[in-house]
């Protein structure tokens, strides 16, 4: 015969199973409750996400539907062009200078017994270059000292200066002259 | 002791999916919020630019005359031939003799266009000399005419010379004093 040894807890008369804690049961039903919650919150996230994605193709339509309208393009194209237009229009017009004011400045210092008989003006220069006829010395020296008093005239010069058989005196003069003075007589 | 054992399992399969599941979602939904929000900004702006534009041009059909005279001034179709026209009225019209006009090097402005677009042409110079006779008194109203004409004219300088003063015999022959005008017009 052959014996085996029991072991220590080994117990002939079997004994009630013991109960699982309550908190056990408990933890275990509510280890589902984040699952549930998360997977809800994917559902939501996505069906979000796939309506954002339709909102913005939408979108995209729109733009794609304004910008590639003839009639918007054609407008827009109108616009660019005239607003060009009236910018190079300013542009050009900041730097236009009406001539016609050097007449009056002329005729302002011009002395009494003096004649201009030719012009030549350089608006880039703003430089004034006259020839005339003085009846005499005086008369020249005269004009010379009204325009190195006048305002706006700088580096008055006379050359050329010859006395003819009528004893009038033929003389070249020039000088620079401040532009803005042309607006100003323009605005006169 | 299984129920422990799931209830764990649950927890951090919980855990793991928030991490790896519904967090990246989130950063796709906001970026994708963002972008809809982008669209509809750049949509606004679409229909606010056009919507700017239609009233504009609405608003321009008021100013009518305007836009004419600056097409005048600053045309898109240029002939050289319109232009000597022009020219020649004007000295008509302000008693003068049109003698002659010659072209001088043309070439393009210089002047940045106001538009960095492939709409926007370069504005052009076409330089000339004018030659025209008669009193200076005609000539300075013919300056005034085209100062204050339509067709956009920069005078960069004028010159003249009176035969009256040169020889008694030349200025029986003639006797009407000849000018130079030097000017530009602008086009595209």
């Amino acid at each position: 015969m052959i014996f085996f040894k029991p072991k220590s807890n080994f117990k002939i008369i079997p004994t009630e199973k013991a109960a699982e804690p309550k908190w056990q049961r408990i933890l275990f039903f509510c280890s589902f409750l984040p699952l549930i919650f998360i997977g809800a919150v994917y559902f939501y996230v996505f069906n979000k996400i796939n309506s954002l994605n339709k909102e913005k193709e939408f979108l995209q339509g729109q733009i794609i539907t304004i910008s590639v309208d003839p009639k918007n393009q054609a407008e827009e194209k109108k616009f660019l062009s005239l607003k060009t237009q009236i910018n190079d229009f300013g542009s050009v017009f900041q730097k236009h200078q009406t001539v016609s004011g050097i007449f009056s400045l002329i005729q302002d210092f011009c002395h009494k017994n003096i004649q201009f008989t030719s012009l030549t003006m350089s608006l880039q220069e703003g430089l004034l270059e006259l020839s005339g006829r003085a009846d005499n010395f005086v008369a020249l020296s005269e004009q010379l000292i009204i325009l190195r008093e006048w305002p706006d005239v700088e580096n008055p010069q006379i050359s050329d200066i010859k006395l003819e058989k009528d004893g009038k005196v033929n003389f070249r003069l020039s000088f620079n002259f401040n532009l803005a003075i042309l607006q100003n007589k323009k605005d006169e | 002791m299984n129920k422990l054992f799931f209830s764990m399992f649950f927890i951090l399969l919980a855990f793991g999916l928030l991490l790896f599941l519904i967090f990246p979602s989130l950063n796709v939904l906001e970026a994708t919020k963002q972008e809809v929000k982008l669209k509809a900004k750049e949509l606004q702006n679409k229909q606010l630019n056009r919507d700017f534009i239609f009233s504009s041009l609405e608003e321009a059909k008021n100013y009518q005359l305007a836009i004419d005279n600056l097409n005048s001034a600053l045309p898109k179709e240029f002939f050289a031939p319109d232009l000597f026209g022009f020219f020649q009225e004007m000295a008509q019209k302000s008693g003068l003799i049109f003698d002659n006009i010659t072209e001088k090097q043309n070439q393009a402005s210089g002047m940045e266009p106001n538009e960095p677009t492939q709409l926007i042409e370069v504005i052009k110079e076409y330089n000339f000399v004018l030659q025209v006779k008669g009193s200076v008194e005609n000539f300075i109203a013919f300056l005034k005419k085209i100062e204050t004409s339509g067709r956009f004219v920069e005078i960069s300088g004028f010159s003249f010379l009176n035969k009256e003063t040169m020889s008694q015999a030349q200025a029986q022959e003639a006797s009407l004093t000849e000018f130079s005008v030097e000017a530009k017009v602008y086009h595209y």
